[in-house]
């Protein structure tokens, strides 16, 4: 009985014990399930606080059951909703089969890295890559759910696409040949469109070759050349000689820049050639353009230095020749009126006084006809000259020579840079001109002088004459127009174009103003220098 | 005038103006004798008595020469640089009587050592006028220079 009672005692102690024990382990595994989820959910809030990534978990129904404060900030939805809504409507791309495709992957335990388009709460979508995992935890599957916004990095993407696809463009636009070359001198990528039209080689022909483009003999001079680049030099416009593709040579001018990696290695060199051949081409016209145009300019100057001496002689001979008939004339002349004075009659002494008069009216015309000539010919010899005194010799000549009173206005003072011979003919020329169109007058007067017109300084003749009618004016310095008879006023007509030319040779101009019976003036510039009052103003 | 007992050479080609210029002189009583010759070869004969005028005597010197510029043969320049080169007749006193007025001739007639230098003019009565001045001045006014002796 003892031992019955024993035996269930140890029974029963055992039973307890066991049932104890299997207690004890089941709160002892719910403790430690429990410790792990506390775990779980700390890493997963550490993860949250941190991460700047969104993160979602879903359980194995492909319900969200957790979501980070990224999550919300980025969908726009509260943390209750994205725990109500389904997931696939936080993605806009790819389409549903496919993320059900992707579910039955990771049903199958597979870890996916993707990208996705997703869309918010307000419709908006941005690009994502997100990475999906399954997580057992207690035979209990999970989705954890990274998704990363990668907007910034698709507009990075973007324009660096852009630029590559401009650049790209330039290259193969340009019109020049571009091409780079690695370290040993192998080229790398580049080749592009126009480098094929310069050399001869297309791009799939060169790319990992050694340049095809230097000669045998330009070796050791491609070689310097790389090296300098390689030590990081850069060389602009070197005029080379390189070959095509069959060999036939073309000149270049070479620009090489060496490459660099982000840390500034040097990786390589870029080379930009220009083809030139048709620069070469028109240099060569060129010089022989100017060589013709050389030429030409000597067989003009010996043309024109013949003519000129052609001018001399027949100005020369003029001179002479044409004088000494004229001479005889005229004194042949006068000896018939005075060796045979009783056999003339008063007709035949008229006559006679005709014959000589015409004589000497052709010897004028000879000799102003000269002077014009003359005044184009010789070599201007251009001083500083005081127009003030030249004027008074001008004056004081043409008056001994008239033999009349004038009263002269010369102002002290008036200067000129010009050919003092040349410029007294004009004044010469001009005083003659006034001295006769006011012979009329009782009191004649004759004015020289500056004035400034236009900004313009312009010296100055004018007289009390008879003037001249305007309208006419422009035909006063052509030779041989007179616009008065010659009886009246006797000349050549060729006094003013005589002016006109000796001014014209100083690169100044003339210009006359006058009214009938109201005086003339005769203006002139002579801008080879400065008159004086400009100097003071300076 | 006064006269100057020495003869004038004329060195003209143009018979019209031969004929004109004695007139000229004859009008202003220069009554000295003149001799002309018609190119600038004959007239360095005379000078210097050669040829047709080899048994001319070389020291009777005209006591002015009136010369043209344009001459058959050799030109007055020419005849002009012979008279002022030889020692015989540099001395003696030349005229240029001319119808031209280029300059040129002018620079280089004076440059050569000519004395006077006279446009002739178309108008007569000028150059009678101008006649008289040089008949005035080379025949009556200026002291012609001593008889320089060759040395042999």
């Amino acid at each position: 009985m003892a031992i019955i009672v024993l035996l269930t005692l140890g029974a029963f102690s055992l039973i307890i014990y066991y049932f104890h024990r299997e207690r004890l382990d089941r709160l002892r595994s719910e403790y430690e399930a429990l410790a792990e989820r506390h775990a779980l959910t700390e890493h997963f809030e550490y993860l949250t606080k941190y991460a700047n990534d969104i993160i979602i978990v879903l359980d194995d129904s492909w319900n969200i059951i957790e979501a980070n404060d990224r999550a919300i900030s980025s969908y726009g939805y509260s943390l209750g909703e994205l725990l109500r809504i389904d997931y696939g409507r936080l993605i806009e791309s790819p389409s549903r089969e496919i993320v059900a495709r992707r579910r039955q992957a990771l049903e199958r335990g597979e870890s996916l890295l993707i990208e996705e388009t997703h869309k918010r709460k307000d419709g908006s979508i941005f690009p994502a890559e997100a990475s999906i995992r399954p997580i057992v935890s207690h035979g209990i599957t999970y989705y954890q759910y990274i998704i990363r916004d990668i907007t910034e990095r698709k507009t990075a993407e973007r324009l660096l696409y852009d630029r590559n696809q401009h650049l790209a463009m330039i290259i193969n636009s340009a019109p020049v040949g571009i091409y780079d070359l690695d370290l040993d001198g192998r080229i790398k990528s580049i080749w592009n469109p126009a480098a094929e039209k310069l050399f001869g080689w297309k791009r799939e022909e060169v790319l990992g070759k050694f340049l095809p483009t230097v000669p045998e003999q330009s070796m050791s001079e491609y070689e310097a050349l790389h090296s300098i680049t390689m030590q990081g030099e850069s060389l602009t416009d070197v005029a080379l000689e390189r070959q095509r593709k069959g060999g036939s040579p073309v000149a270049i001018s070479l620009s090489v820049s060496p490459l660099h990696d982000q840390q500034g290695n040097i990786t390589g060199m870029l080379s930009i050639a220009v083809d030139m051949t048709k620069r070469k081409e028109m240099e060569k016209q060129l010089r022989l353009l100017n060589l013709t145009l050389e030429q030409k300019v000597a067989e003009r100057t010996s043309r024109l230095r013949n003519i000129n001496e052609e001018l001399e002689a027949f100005s020369y001979s003029v001179s002479h020749d044409l004088r000494a008939p004229l001479r005889s004339i005229d004194g042949f002349s006068q000896a018939v009126m005075e060796d045979y004075e009783d056999k003339l009659d008063a007709s035949g002494r008229d006559h006679l006084k005709r014959i000589r008069a015409a004589t000497q009216r052709m010897g004028l015309l000879i000799d102003d006809l000269l002077q014009l000539s003359r005044i184009t010919r010789v070599d201007m010899r251009t001083v500083e000259i005081n127009l003030s005194s030249l004027a008074s010799t001008a004056a004081r000549e043409t008056e001994e020579q008239t033999k009349r009173r004038i009263a002269w206005k010369i102002p002290e003072g008036l200067s000129a840079t010009g050919d003092p011979r040349l410029l007294t003919i004009v004044l010469r020329n001009l005083f003659d001109n006034a001295v006769k169109f006011t012979a009329a007058k009782e009191n004649p007067t004759i004015e020289f002088g500056r004035t400034v017109m236009n900004g313009t300084s312009w010296f100055y003749v004018r007289d009390n004459g008879v003037g001249f009618d305007p309208k006419y004016k422009d035909k006063l310095f052509t030779a041989f127009q007179r616009l008065h008879s010659a009886k009246d006023y006797p000349g050549t007509g060729i006094g003013l174009a005589t002016v006109k030319r000796i001014i014209g040779r100083h690169g100044g101009e003339v210009w006359a103003d006058g009214a009938i019976d109201a005086g003339a003036a005769f203006f002139f510039t002579i801008p080879g220098g400065r008159t004086e009052e400009q100097e003071c103003m300076q | 005038m006064k006269k100057s007992g020495g003869k004038i050479l004329l060195v003209e080609d143009n018979s019209d103006d031969i004929e004109l210029t004695l007139r000229a002189l004859k009008k202003n009583r220069i009554a000295n004798r003149i001799d002309v010759v018609t190119d600038g070869e004959e007239a360095l004969d005379y000078l210097f008595s050669r040829e047709k005028y080899r048994d001319r005597n070389p020291d009777d010197k005209p006591v002015v020469i009136l010369l043209d510029l344009k001459l058959p043969k050799i030109g007055g320049l020419e005849v002009l640089r012979e008279i002022r080169r030889d020692e015989r007749t540099k001395l003696i006193p030349v005229v240029i009587l001319t119808s031209s007025s280029e300059e040129q001739d002018l620079v280089t007639s004076y440059s050569l050592g000519a004395n006077s230098y006279i446009r002739k003019p178309v108008d007569f009565d000028r150059f009678i006028e101008a006649v008289n001045h040089l008949g005035l001045y080379w025949l009556v006014l200026n002291e012609p220079p001593p008889c320089v002796r060759i040395q042999p």
